[in-house]
């Protein structure tokens, strides 16, 4: 150590980096065809438990908050109507009237990826990826990481060809060859070489239901939340720290690495970086080709003229981001079935071996310019905080100041009607993703420690929880 | 636990004052430093050795220091099926808003916190005992078929903590009497050892000269370093608990050139040891 003890410091964090990048990260491609995560032998015997699968039945989301006014309900249902549209390049081929698809993109509507159980949900059964890589003549190659039956995903590459961090998404697909995108002529990203190398890592569709009431709840309850759980958490090896903007400083909530900050930024930046659509808040394409230009900018913008007649003049009048994020703003959030004896002896195991020190169980919201929606109390299951979930989910992407291995708490609300689980879709078994919360560096640890250390009955109650939120 | 008595008595009792000889020159270690060898955790910082029970080893590894100074010490677990975990933890004192004054506040209110959860039992109320002669406040409890104690203890001004998970009442006293054979540098010793901790000491009271570190990202972030400052008053040891590599890289240089007025004991320089908390 010098002096001051960095020199070693900086070299043990210059070792522990190279071993991480040799090792790949376990949630990069080269992992994704993932076993079961590393997993004591119970200390009780008995029946394993099993995830029962996606509870079946109506779903329980996707209808607007309850309470709100007429105006309210009039704007949600039309804002629900444009988050469904389905964009092409210049909003001329028929069933796709959006402005604005590409250069690159990953699919051509909101609603495609956010889906499942309803519309504003996340990755459906059947991913939609796979036929829009070939819609209207267009000719791109399905990446491996892609199939009919796996989540639907974006792709990031982890450094730059220089060796410099990268992080950023790299749309899977181009317009090349479709009808409407006569004389562009470029190419998907190289998939297979960032495979090889290991520098290519996936997200999946965050659902979006209820985020109106995450959007609401005051920096000072998110804190307050945290705090009072904080003598718990200690005794489990958990801290975490909330991601912040960059522009005010304030908490930050939306995204697998809470790095958005508003329903608005969040709806801006997916638009152009899913769809490559141009907005107002994200006004730049990120490709440039002069022979893939076919729009003035931004493509989507505030209509002078009322552009719709959905019967919300707000919704008429205003951009697609903003009828996006009208659209989350006022959805409720899932609402779970009603107790059994198994859920609700699950949900005490849930508390007791502290689950809830980062999926926090309840929030409350500030007060509201929207009708009955101040000073709520309500579910999501979550901190909104970042944690380090250790080496086995690091994905090797820093966004803010979230680095590339802490993630924000995921909220469990709707948990029992979700599909795919972990920030990549790695799995479909809940009780593989709980248990994949557990490695080297994580601070979920102890408690997924004592998670195997519970009976086989007690862990089927929990699983059985979780499958009815 | 032939060596753990009980005090059967709370609250706080006023803490001690560590006065570290001005000649004392302690290796530089860090809280985090700690180890499992030879069947054996020893925690330099801490001054503490615990023999693990027999088949126990280390657990997975726990998560960096946090930015309020939280650290996972260290995580151990049975051998064979997992029957029991012992989490060892500590809180750095200067950097958490509201901390409880002392251990048997903290675990005071820690037993608030756990009675509000469904289906909790108190196996045991918070009581002062001493293990080898250093007092911790100690908490049983259970629920969900798991076992648990807490035992808080301080030093150095952080809250060190033992978390004792079993799969029964009886791993859980097996685990407990474990502990007789942990040592965790009892006060006499250490007074001729560690500095003084003092919290706020980098105070402008205090502070003679100081240079700003150069400003580096993220943004909106506090980093809590805590230093030793030597008894002629220049920075002897920077522990940056948790930074970006660039904020960690800009305050150490900034503090080689702080210069404080020297902690006194009795009319002596001693040396000292404080937090501060740079905000980018």
């Amino acid at each position: 150590m010098t002096q001051f003890g960095l020199g070693r410091r900086a070299f043990v964090t210059a070792v522990v980096i190279f071993v991480f990048r040799l090792n790949a990260l376990p949630g990069t491609a080269a992992a994704q065809d993932v076993a079961a995560p590393s997993f004591d032998p119970p200390s009780h015997h008995g029946p394993k438990s099993v995830d029962p699968g996606p509870r079946g039945g109506a779903p329980g989301a996707g209808g607007p908050l309850a309470g709100l006014d007429n105006d309210e309900q009039v704007l949600f249902k039309a804002a629900k109507s444009r988050f469904q549209e389905i964009d092409s390049v210049a909003g001329t081929i028929p069933g796709e009237t959006g402005v604005g698809l590409g250069p690159r993109f990953n699919l051509n509507g909101c609603a495609g990826c956010h889906a499942f159980p309803t519309v504003g949900g996340s990755s459906p059964a059947t991913n939609p990826q796979v036929a829009v890589a070939t819609l209207d003549g267009a000719r791109n190659v399905v990446p491996s990481f892609i199939s009919a039956a796996g989540p639907v995903r974006e792709a990031r590459f982890i450094q730059n060809p220089d060796g410099t961090p990268d992080g950023g998404v790299h749309d899977l697909f181009v317009i090349t060859g479709r009808s409407d995108a006569p004389g562009c002529d470029i190419a998907q990203p190289n998939f297979a070489a960032a495979l090889a190398d290991r520098n290519v890592i996936f997200r999946i569709p965050t659902p979006t239901f209820g985020l109106g009431l995450v959007e609401n709840v005051p920096d000072d309850n998110l804190q307050a939340a945290q705090a009072a759980n904080s003598t718990l958490a200690g005794s489990l090896g958990v801290s975490g720290v909330f991601n912040r903007s960059a522009n005010d400083g304030t908490i930050t909530r939306f995204g697998w690495k809470a790095q958005n900050k508003s329903l608005l930024t969040f709806a801006g930046e997916a638009y152009n970086v899913e769809q490559g659509v141009t907005n107002e808040a994200f006004p730049s394409e990120r490709e440039t080709h002069p022979n893939c230009q076919y729009n003035g900018l931004p493509e989507d913008g505030t209509n002078l003229a009322r552009a719709f007649s959905s019967g919300s003049a707000a919704s008429d009048y205003s951009s697609d981001i903003v009828n996006f994020a009208a659209f989350m703003r006022l959805s409720a959030p899932p609402a779970p079935v009603p107790a059994t004896a198994s859920t609700a002896r699950g949900k005490q195991v849930f508390q007791n071996i502290g689950c809830q020190t980062c999926h926090v169980m309840t929030q409350t919201t500030g007060q509201s310019r929207y009708t009955s929606q101040g000073n709520v109390r309500f579910s999501p299951f979550s901190d909104f905080a970042l944690h380090d979930m250790g080496v086995g989910l690091a994905d090797g992407i820093a966004q803010g100041n979230a680095s590339g291995r802490e993630f924000r708490t995921a909220p469990l609300w709707g948990v029992g009607q979700r599909l795919f689980f972990l920030h990549d879709g790695r799995t479909t078994d809940l009780y593989q993703a709980i248990t994949a919360h557990a490695s080297n560096g994580s601070e979920a640890n102890t408690v997924i420690s004592n998670f195997e250390m519970l009976s086989s009955g007690d862990r089927q109650t929990l699983i059985n929880f979780l499958r009815s939120l | 636990m032939s060596r753990i008595w009980g005090l059967a008595l709370l609250g706080c009792l006023g803490a001690a004052l560590f006065v570290a000889d001005d000649s004392a020159s302690l290796p530089a270690v860090n809280p985090e430093d700690g180890k499992v060898v030879s069947g054996k955790y020893t925690n330099q910082y801490f001054a503490m050795v615990y023999p693990l029970p027999s088949g126990w080893g280390q657990d997975r590894k726990g998560p960096a220091p946090s930015y309020s100074g939280y650290y996972v010490l260290t995580a151990l677990k049975s051998g064979g099926g997992r029957t029991g975990t012992m989490l060892v933890t500590a809180q750095d004192q200067f950097f958490v808003a509201d901390l409880p004054s002392c251990a048997p506040e903290m675990v005071e209110r820690f037993r608030r916190r756990i009675s509000e959860i469904d289906s909790i039992t108190i196996d045991r109320e918070p009581q002062e005992i001493s293990i080898s002669g250093a007092r911790f406040t100690r908490l049983d409890f259970s629920g969900a078929g798991l076992y648990r104690t807490v035992l808080v203890a301080e030093r150095r001004c952080h809250f060190v903590s033992l978390n004792l998970m079993t799969v029964g009442p009886d791993e859980r006293a097996s685990l407990s009497q474990s502990l007789d054979r942990l040592s965790l540098g009892e006060p006499d010793n250490l007074a001729d050892e560690v500095p003084v901790c003092v919290k706020d000491y980098a105070t402008s009271e205090h502070i003679i000269s100081r240079v700003e570190p150069i400003p580096a990202g993220p943004k909106f972030t506090s980093v809590p370093v805590r230093v030793i400052i030597g008894a002629d008053g220049r920075v002897r040891h920077i522990h940056v608990i948790r930074a970006s590599a660039d904020q960690e890289t800009n305050i150490a240089a900034a503090l080689t050139g702080w210069q404080f007025r020297p902690f006194t004991v009795e009319g002596r320089p001693v040396e000292v040891e404080t937090g501060l908390t740079f905000r980018f």
